[in-house]
């Protein structure tokens, strides 16, 4: 049968067209299951696939996020391929603990859309895995380099500061 | 210019206030509390309501009692803050639990108060609340409620939501740590040792207590820790005269109970100073000690007499109770 694998086409918000998996996108994205669910009555005999339109994603972000969702939620592709369990350390609790570490090991402005764009389509484990892995960039930095990470200007005044500093002495 | 048209782009700025909170959330307490002198925008987020129930949290303040000189004198409640500033974080009098005018509190421990009440019938009972939710639930009554030395509160909410209650007939040094309840005590040939006890009262071990060597002429306090749990072994990690925790050039008496607690994050041991009548809090790492706050006035005396407190901001932590009395174990 042509529908045993039914496929859709993401646009990003460039314009450019990605090819998922149906059931496997569902899994991953309630946004996108939300919008496939809407879609669904209107389409239901039609043979034409369905293109949805994600207009807060890149084509480098939503191309990073469909190879995590087929990483993670295709279950024939997890099972098919053993050679990421090889890869596997033994001490490795997940098998694609491996996967998910090199997944995160890019530059800021990367990860910082990987965030935004599992918010956008409510991707819970890979909003999980790129808030975590901002957190850990973050965590030994000085104040001035949170600051100039986030853009963000002072705004406290001299005594503020000295007061806001003597309070938290403890955590430097 | 064709590279001109890519303005350089900042992410980060878009953050919205609810994915930095989400980013946050993910950290140690100790960079969160950092992270508030990054901009009052920031310290608004750290400290709004909203936001502290997902922020890890640390040793925000100490309960401590006092009694007024008077005849019959009545206990007071009190509430100090860790940096000894501000208006407390948490409000002592307890309002919001019935009767709340005539209980005791026995322990504190993850958030949650330990508390002794009295019904109007006369009859002791024990009510757990979280006073940073101001939620509370209240024991079945218990004939020992009433008579026992000391009782001590065990709850890790990532483990296990269940509460349990330990009746302890000996007022000896205790703690819930570990899902386990550790007593200080005596063991074969009068060696101290610590003796650990699980939430069902019936399986338990001894840790030897490493010997210390005090000066001839002074008391030493030292910390040891137990870094690796499963192994006896004990890792020296600091001492300190105790005549410099108290400024008092010799011979200065100093009871186990003057010991409030360490910080968890930090290098910090908080005590009572009985001389003036202070909470203090010693460095480690500079080997000063500073005043947190005056009690003004007599403390009360008693094993449980200050609890260290960290906020449990999460509501509907007190669904189910147990009470579990581990008397019969410990009393020898």
């Amino acid at each position: 049968m042509a529908s045993e694998k039914k496929v859709v086409f993401l646009r990003s918000s460039d314009g450019e067209a990605f090819e998922v998996s149906e059931e496997v996108i569902s899994a991953a994205s309630v946004t996108i299951k939300g919008m496939i669910d809407e879609e669904s009555p209107s389409r239901a005999d039609t043979a034409a696939t369905t293109t949805l339109a994600i207009p807060n994603v890149t084509a480098a972000t939503l191309s990073r996020v469909l190879h995590y969702v087929n990483k993670h939620f295709d279950a024939a592709a997890v099972v098919g391929r053993p050679d990421d369990y090889i890869f596997c350390a033994p001490g490795d609790e997940h098998p694609l603990a491996r996967f998910d570490d090199d997944f995160v090991d890019v530059d800021n402005d990367t990860l910082i859309d990987l965030v935004h764009a599992a918010e956008y389509l409510h991707i819970k484990k890979l909003f999980d895995l790129t808030c975590k892995a901002v957190a850990d960039k973050l965590k030994g930095r000085t104040i001035d380099q949170i600051r100039e990470t986030f853009g963000i200007v002072n705004d406290y005044t001299v005594e503020e500061e000295v007061e806001v500093y003597r309070e938290n002495s403890w955590a430097f | 210019m064709a590279a001109g048209s890519k303005e350089r782009r900042n992410p980060a700025t878009c953050l919205t206030d609810d994915l930095i909170v989400e980013i946050l959330s993910r950290l140690p307490v100790k960079s969160v509390c950092r992270f508030k002198c990054v901009s009052k925008h920031w310290l608004g987020l750290i400290s709004h309501p909203d936001h502290r129930k997902k922020l890890p949290q640390t040793l925000a303040g100490i309960f401590y009692h006092t009694t007024s000189s008077e005849l019959f004198p009545e206990l007071v409640r009190h509430f100090t803050n860790v940096t000894g500033k501000g208006a407390p974080l948490i409000s002592p009098s307890l309002s919001f639990l019935p009767g709340h005018a005539d209980i005791t509190l026995l322990d504190c421990y993850n958030g949650l108060l330990l508390c002794r009440s009295r019904t109007t019938a006369g009859a002791n009972r024990y009510v757990v609340c979280n006073p940073a939710t101001e939620e509370w639930v209240a024991l079945p009554e218990s004939s020992e409620a009433g008579n026992i030395c000391d009782a001590r509160l065990g709850f890790d909410p990532v483990v296990c939501p269940n509460v349990h209650v330990f009746d302890l007939w000996h007022g000896m040094s205790n703690v819930f740590l570990n899902r386990f309840l550790h007593v200080l005590a005596y063991g074969h040939g009068n060696v101290d040792v610590v003796l650990v006890v699980d939430t069902e009262g019936n399986s338990w071990r001894t840790i030897p207590v490493p010997q210390g060597y005090d000066d001839e002429h002074d008391l030493k306090l030292s910390l040891y820790v137990l870094e690796d749990y499963a192994s006896d072994e004990w890792i020296f990690k600091h001492s300190v005269m105790i005549s410099n925790l108290f400024k008092m050039s010799r011979f200065a008496l100093v009871k186990l109970n003057n010991l409030i607690t360490i910080h968890p994050e930090c290098h910090l041991i908080f005590f009572v100073s009985d001389f003036d009548h202070t909470i203090r809090c010693y460095d480690m790492d500079s080997r000063n000690v500073c005043v947190i706050c005056s009690m003004e006035c007599e403390v009360y005396y008693n094993s449980r007499r200050c609890l260290s407190y960290v906020p449990l901001f999460s509501e509907h932590c007190l669904p189910g109770t147990s009470n579990q009395s581990a008397g019969s174990h410990l009393a020898y």
